[in-house]
């Protein structure tokens, strides 16, 4: 054989060694080995290395990940909107995550259905929670709910606040049918934090504090909610600060981002009517006398007194999650923004960022505030646009939430050095 | 009869469909499917138990968040396998000081002792040898770098074809060709430069 042909056909050996080449190629093949002791010899070798790989025995992972998964999903209902968060605390890493999402409220009305989830759920985003609150495991009792309208200075308070994050009044809403309604008045950025130490906490508390004339506030210690309304450009700095923060930390831990297309440019009304005659359903089950049908009379008159009633927050809930749901699905584009790692010396370099982190940063933040997800889906994009403008005529509400330091209950095995 | 309706598993696509449409139990029972294959990927890709438990987890999540997106063209292993490999590379990459840990943690010379042999237990020799050279091949694996071993990890552990293994990587057909031979090469040389027989038969 000439020397070429022979050497392509040596490099072929593998792939005829695992039935992937075309008949006239493996004959080819074939014809060589009976040839060339040379090529006998690789070939052998190359079974040999093939079976010794394939002897590995094969590791099983120590837990069940798909309900760890599951226990990392529930807490999404944390944020009474879409929000969606990434970067939960793996246990194995104990890596000190930013979590950030994008959403969007106001999302238009379904046509029909239950119109006062929508006002539970107004009045919830305006009093400010407690962020270890869950909807599953500790049902808001109406006492509670009240106490709260009182401490945000009752529902002329509250009304008064929604109005001013540009929410429509909440009665009028639910009388407006769903084709009138604007898709998308305010988005905003949700940013969760796991700090991997009571140190990081600190420092991010400090660096949350030093915020807070604009914070509404702080609540439940040591987990902290913060809502700041803020221009564009100002989110952009303060993700910035909250990035630097981790960067002087030393965080391993990935910087995971997430564009959620605009649920609301979307027809939400009709994607989830399946979902809404369930909830009919649910509610036509629970039926308490007091609560009156999707879109009654007695919803649309006087909402407030009712929004606290248990059947309403589990239609709620039964809402957001499906709507975070989709969130989840329709159209994230998820990327992961690698934070840098420890410097290796152990006199670690001053915390000036590189003009490549700036850039990842930069990434970072054009992709939330933009939501255009790099190759991303195009036909979406027109829809994104829509919102983004809408977003960058108004204020955008920034939630943070600092968590407490994670426990770094790491499995024996540990992280790795 | 409800023997009958437990014996009743959904099909890998109704999972699929019922996960999109925002079934958390349908995701969970195809994480429980999949998640000690995706766990041996990643761990025979970063040969570390507790980055694999968190590349796995991670893999889930993300599939988990991009379900909408998963069109049922390609098999959903292959699809969740991808998942896989670009979340370990894009945490290799993030970790580039990282150095491949060696069996032992003894710097860059081979492990010499694995683990000691009960050459009184009977087949103990035998099977102390077994464990000897399973720790080798998979330390040379873990010496390749990750584009090779990648694609070795797919072909010889995962036993998917050629095709399968360029769609997970993203990389033309010829590429894996030319990946998993070379890949296997450089094992035959880490290995026998080890003293370990290659030879065959």
């Amino acid at each position: 054989l000439p020397e070429l042909d022979r050497d392509s056909l040596l490099d072929d050996l593998s792939a005829y060694l695992d039935g992937e080449l075309s008949q006239g190629r493996a004959a080819a093949v074939e014809r060589l080995l009976t040839e060339s002791p040379d090529a006998r010899r690789t070939f052998a070798e190359l079974r040999t290395v093939r079976e010794q790989v394939r002897g590995l025995p094969r590791r099983r992972a120590s837990m069940e990940l798909g309900a760890a998964l599951r226990g990392q999903v529930a807490p999404r209902a944390l944020w009474s909107r879409r929000v969606l968060r990434l970067g939960v605390p793996l246990a194995a890493a104990a890596a000190a995550v930013l979590a950030v999402g994008v959403f969007l409220h106001h999302e238009a009305p379904p046509p029909a259905g239950p119109k006062t989830p929508q006002v539970a759920l107004r009045t919830e985003r305006a009093s400010v929670q407690p962020a270890v609150q869950t909807p599953e495991s500790s049902p808001r009792p109406a006492a509670a709910a009240r106490d709260k309208d009182v401490a945000m200075g009752g529902p002329e308070r509250i009304q008064e606040k929604l109005e001013s994050l540009g929410w429509a009044d909440a009665t009028r809403a639910a009388e407006t049918p769903a084709a009138d309604q604007p898709a998308s008045k305010q988005s905003g950025l949700a940013i969760v934090i796991h700090p991997r130490s009571a140190g990081e906490y600190a420092r991010y508390a400090a660096l949350l504090a030093s915020w807070s004339p604009e914070a509404s506030s702080a609540t439940a210690e040591p987990s902290r909610e913060y809502v700041y309304q803020l221009s564009l450009p100002d989110v952009s700095a303060r993700v910035a600060q909250l990035l630097g923060v981790q960067t002087a930390d030393e965080g391993t831990g990935d910087v995971e981002a997430v564009a959620l297309a605009p649920l609301a440019v979307a027809p939400a009304g009709r994607a989830s009517r399946a979902m809404e005659k369930k909830e009919e359903n649910v509610a036509e089950k629970r039926t308490a006398p007091s609560v009156g049908r999707a879109g009654g009379a007695a919803g649309r008159g006087a909402p407030r007194s009712r929004i606290t009633s248990k059947q309403r927050d589990e239609a709620a809930r039964a809402e957001r999650l499906h709507a975070q749901h989709k969130a989840v699905t329709e159209e994230p584009e998820v990327i992961v923004i690698d934070a840098p790692g420890p410097a290796s010396a152990p006199t670690s370099p001053p915390i000036t960022p590189q003009p490549q982190e700036v850039a990842k940063n930069g990434r970072l933040i054009d992709l939330l505030l933009t939501g255009v997800p790099p190759g991303g889906a195009t036909s979406r994009r027109a829809g994104i646009r829509a919102a983004t403008q809408a977003s960058t005529r108004q204020q955008v509400e920034l939630r943070i939430e600092l968590r407490p330091a994670v426990a770094t209950t790491t499995p024996a095995s540990g992280p790795a050095k | 009869v409800s023997q009958r309706t437990h014996e009743h598993e959904p099909s890998e696509a109704e999972l699929v469909r019922r996960s999109q449409r925002g079934d958390a139990a349908a995701f969970a029972a195809l994480a429980t499917r999949y998640q000690d294959r995706v766990f041996n990927l990643c761990y025979r890709m970063c040969h570390n138990e507790a980055d694999a438990l968190d590349m796995a987890q991670t893999t889930f999540l993300r599939a988990l968040q991009n379900m909408g997106r998963f069109g049922g063209r390609a098999c959903f292993y292959t699809w969740l396998f991808r998942i896989a490999v670009n979340v370990v590379l894009t945490r290799r990459r993030s970790r580039s000081r990282q150095v491949t840990a060696s069996l032992n943690g003894a710097g860059h010379d081979m492990p010499q002792a694995v683990a000691l042999p009960d050459r009184r237990e009977p087949d103990g020799a035998a099977a102390c040898e077994q464990r000897e050279l399973q720790e080798r091949v998979a330390w040379a694996l873990a010496q390749l770098d990750q584009e090779f071993r990648a694609a070795v990890v797919l072909k010889d552990i995962e036993d998917m074809d050629y095709a399968a293994i360029a769609e997970v990587l993203n990389v033309p057909v010829g590429t894996v060709k030319s990946r998993i031979h070379r890949g296997r090469l450089m094992l035959r040389d880490l290995l026998r430069a080890e003293r370990v027989n290659v030879a065959g038969t």
